[in-house]
């Protein structure tokens, strides 16, 4: 039933242009990413919460939190790949659920040519209600910070209706699910 | 540009087959993909049931759901501006900029600052205003306006935009919309980086949370919430939902209805400026309302569905008048169905008068609606008010009244055939009738009636 929902979640990004892998463990994903990206360790950007929520270390490339924050944005805007974790997954639209969070900053999934979402089996949600309902019990009454969705690549088909894959964000969206975490 | 003009520029427009046919293929695309999409949902129906009544009790209790949704925006440290009327929040928004002394500002597609003339005041007070939506990009180059509420560049072909690309900036020719976006990725990129004011239109407001949520594919809207110091978002007063938890609800709806995607790439749900609990985003985040006459509008028994409307643009694609004649032959900011339901309704019954008979009542329109608002009878509807208002001409009233007389009697409806066969006969296709034969063929009237064929079958017993 739940690895349903899980091919379920993959075809969806797959059919808005993104890709879905699934890891079977935290340790799987090193060699994921290098079978993907062959980008240089200073322009690969990881998000602070996937090691200390995922807990997982040795990815190549450098974490956020270690960069002070008025450099951020210039080192964002010239990195090739942005790593972050996320706060929930929705198997019917295929879409990742971004919290703003301190050691996930907006601009992480925003800037770089490329995004990847590293997830846990155990955060993917049937419905966008469920998700959300599920946020308000974790976070305090009237303090649920900025909340972004995600559901694919940056699009448009404001030419004649033919779809193009990257505009004004990242042209690759990928998600690394770890099943069974 | 006046919506009083529609019949010369719908003339104009159903004259046009080149244009006809690229409004025709980029509407056709849209509908498709849409049916894709709604028919795996088993409970559509049910859904727009729900967003109807939601959209409805909000309506009716606009005033308590706008100051709910005031405290709650304020509580979020956000600064919000009520303003009465276009010219006033104009005045709020040029206030806002001056104060930070900012020259320029990066904009996502929005239609209220569209119904505004937004841009074209902020650069006559000295602003520059970069649209970063790519349709609103290409519309800006070419001195436009939008042709659609969702895609605004509809009207345009690809050999269009790479001719205007390479006249506007400087670049080859090259007619590839690959190309052509990569163009203007790396063009508005730096625009963004140097912005220190964004701003954007809003989808949904809801009451209970103050949360703005904005609908997007490009990440340009995302941009615009992130990168500036200050974010300045403008929305009218019906883009209120009561509760965080009808969110889903309507993203459910508007995305598969507007471009016939599941969910669109991203979807921004802003809870205030960069805080204790939003670490990033804008330091400033202003919302300002507008009323425009809404309030005075959702009042009206009838007339208040036009604010129901979420702007997906469904209806423009499914109508047969909009599919001939485009966006731009309305006149109006809100073109197509939704757009003549409220263009004379929230704006100018008389300037408008001709664009509730934009319409044949098939009722397409209606049927789409993710949202259920009766357009094609709120269409009808006005139609009466118009002619109530004596808009119409002497010569048109005294033919209804005639019509009316003949209609009302078999004998004198048989004689009008015979008289219309007689006048037929005699002319040939040289018959007149204004609006219509200048384009078509006036049809053939028999010399008998379909009651006069039956009645001698009756009389010779068949």
């Amino acid at each position: 039933m739940e690895n349903k929902l899980l091919y379920r979640f993959q075809s969806r990004i797959q059919e808005s242009g993104g890709w879905c892998e699934i890891a079977a463990s935290g340790d799987g994903i090193s060699d994921i990413l290098k079978s993907k990206y062959m980008f240089e360790k200073e322009k690969i950007v990881i998000s602070g919460r996937v090691a200390k929520e995922l807990q997982i270390s040795g990815l190549p490339g450098m974490y956020i939190d270690e960069v002070k924050p008025n450099n951020r944005r210039a080192l964002l805007s010239e990195a090739k790949l942005g790593i972050t974790f996320c706060d929930g997954l929705i198997a019917e639209t295929g879409t990742v659920v971004l919290i703003n969070h301190p050691s996930e900053p907006r601009e992480l999934s925003l800037l770089p040519e490329y995004h990847v979402v590293i997830a846990k089996q155990t955060q993917l949600y049937e419905s966008l209600d469920i998700c959300l309902t599920k946020i308000k019990q974790v976070y305090p009454a009237r303090s649920i910070p900025s909340i972004t969705l995600v559901s694919g690549p940056s699009r448009t088909s404001d030419i004649e209706k033919t779809l193009v894959i990257g505009v004004h964000g990242p042209v690759e969206f990928g998600v690394i699910v770890i099943e069974g975490l | 540009m006046k919506s009083s003009q529609f019949k010369i520029r719908a003339r104009r427009a159903v004259g046009d087959a080149d244009l006809r046919s690229k409004i025709k293929k980029a509407t056709g695309i849209s509908l498709l993909k849409r049916e894709q999409v709604v028919s795996e949902i088993a409970d559509w129906e049910d859904l727009r049931r729900r967003a109807h009544e939601l959209r409805k009790e909000t309506i009716d209790n606009i005033d308590s759901y706008l100051r709910r949704f005031i405290e709650s925006a304020r509580r979020n440290n956000a600064i919000v501006h009520e303003a009465d009327d276009h010219k006033t929040a104009n005045k709020i928004i040029y206030e806002i900029i001056r104060r930070v002394s900012a020259n320029t500002v990066v904009k996502s597609k929005s239609m209220i600052t569209e119904e505004l003339h937004l841009n074209t005041m902020l650069e006559e007070n000295g602003i520059r205003v970069i649209e970063t939506d790519l349709g609103e990009y290409i519309v800006q180059l070419a001195g436009e306006t939008p042709s659609h509420i969702t895609a605004p560049a509809l009207h345009k072909s690809k050999e269009d935009i790479a001719r205007l690309f390479h006249e506007k900036l400087n670049i080859p020719y090259s007619d590839d919309p690959v190309k052509l976006t990569a163009v203007a990725r790396e063009r508005l990129r730096d625009e963004f980086l140097k912005a220190r004011v964004g701003i954007t239109g809003v989808n949904f407001a809801t009451a209970d949370t103050g949360t703005l949520t904005i609908v997007e594919n490009e990440a340009n809207a995302r941009l615009c919430t992130t990168l500036p110091e200050v974010h300045i978002a403008i929305m009218s007063i019906e883009k209120i939902i009561p509760s965080f938890d009808d969110l889903p609800l309507f993203l459910k709806l508007l995305p598969r209805s507007a471009s016939g995607q599941r969910m669109t790439s991203y979807v921004s749900c802003i809870n205030g400026p960069r805080s204790y609990h939003n670490p990033d985003g804008p330091r400033q985040l202003h919302i300002v309302i507008l009323d425009g006459g809404r309030k005075q509008l959702a009042k009206h028994p009838a007339w208040k569905e036009a604010l129901y409307c979420i702007r997906c643009g469904a209806c423009m694609n499914i109508c047969p008048i909009y599919q001939s004649v485009g966006g731009h032959a309305y006149g109006s900011v809100y073109p197509g169905p939704i757009g003549s339901v409220i263009t004379p309704t929230l704006f100018n019954m008389k300037d408008a008068q001709d664009l509730p008979f934009a319409s044949s009542l098939c009722g397409a329109c209606t049927d789409i609606c993710p949202v259920k608002i009766d357009l094609h009878h709120h269409l009808l509807f006005e139609r009466r008010e118009i002619v109530n208002r004596g808009y119409k001409s002497s010569v048109e009233k005294i033919g209804m009244v005639l019509w009316r007389w003949i209609m009302l009697s078999p004998g004198r409806l048989e004689f009008a055939g015979r008289v219309g066969w007689f006048f037929r006969k005699l002319l040939g296709k040289n018959m007149p009738a204004p609006g219509w034969t200048p384009h078509r063929q006036f049809p053939r009237i028999p010399l008998r009636s379909f009651r006069s064929i039956m009645r001698s079958d009756k009389k010779h017993g068949k």
